[in-house]
């Protein structure tokens, strides 16, 4: 099978280009398989639990904050 | 059963590659304490930006605990890029069910990626002065080769939001918006002959 591996040197020239930019992918199947309301919730509210059905702690103290328009990655 | 395999990544302070790791079959456990390792970065950064009254990148309230639930279905794999005995990003895959759309490979099988993203501390979007670079160029190389390894040739797709267009098109078949997708994302999908000029430095 063919080395699908980059030399370090074009790795270097590609990292620099990339350069800090964002990468973030939603994939389709599991983006319309969850229930995409439990976005709309406040910062606070969202952080908070970690496992569904865990308590969620303390309120961490960073204001509430509605999701910005447009799309946003569900989870 | 996790394996690892050698990698790099670019370190912006010394400008150096850095040896790092990717870490194969990451499960639902080791996620969320992933998740919980960059969630404190993450939340010092979104307050850093909302005092200084910049916009927040759209990803600011990526849970990675909750997208562990999916391991739990067989057709997902979970990915990690480690360097300095921290995650440095993470890459979800699905290797079924997903066909490729562009005429060339069109109803071949591509290597889906359902989630990728790298640390709040290593983008721009969130920190003034980023870690490390290269993360993603790392996870899209393990893409390509989990992809040859199915014997899909290196073939891959997802679907990118917005902020991160101009870094997939650089490399990637732009389809456009999707309709089909619930958030109606712009479509890459990469080629056989693109993994390869990723990979060899060629121009893609």
């Amino acid at each position: 099978m063919k080395d699908y591996s980059m030399s370090d040197d074009l790795f270097r020239q590609r990292a620099i280009e990339e350069d800090g930019c964002m990468i973030t992918a939603v994939g389709a199947g599991l983006a319309s398989a969850m229930d995409t309301s439990a976005v709309n919730v406040s910062l606070h509210q969202r952080t908070a639990p970690l496992v569904p059905g865990e308590d969620p702690g303390r309120p961490i103290p960073i204001g509430e904050r509605s999701l910005p328009e447009g799309p946003s990655g569900t989870l | 059963m996790m394996s690892r395999r050698p990698t790099r990544l670019f370190d912006r302070a010394s400008e150096r590659i850095v040896r790092a790791e990717i870490l194969n079959e990451i499960s639902r456990d080791e996620l969320i304490d992933i998740h919980m390792d960059w969630q404190p970065a993450r939340l010092e950064a979104l307050t850093s930006l909302r005092g200084a009254g910049k916009p927040w990148p759209e990803n600011w309230h990526w849970d990675w605990g909750m997208k562990a639930e999916n391991l739990n279905l067989l057709a997902y794999r979970c990915f990690a890029v480690e360097c300095e005995g921290r995650t440095q990003g993470l890459m979800m895959v699905s290797t079924i069910g997903w066909r490729g759309r562009i005429d060339v490979q069109a109803g071949k099988p591509v290597l889906y990626i359902e989630y990728i993203e790298s640390t709040p501390w290593n983008l721009a979007g969130f920190v003034e002065s980023p870690r490390f670079s290269g993360v993603g160029v790392a996870l899209i190389e393990a893409a390509i080769q989990v992809s040859a390894s199915e014997g899909f040739a290196g073939r891959i797709a997802l679907h990118s939001l917005p902020q991160s267009q101009p870094f997939y098109r650089r490399f990637m078949h732009d389809l456009d918006i999707d309709p089909a997708h619930p958030e109606k994302l712009c479509y890459f999908e990469m080629t056989e002959d693109q993994a390869k000029a990723f990979i060899e430095g060629r121009p893609i």
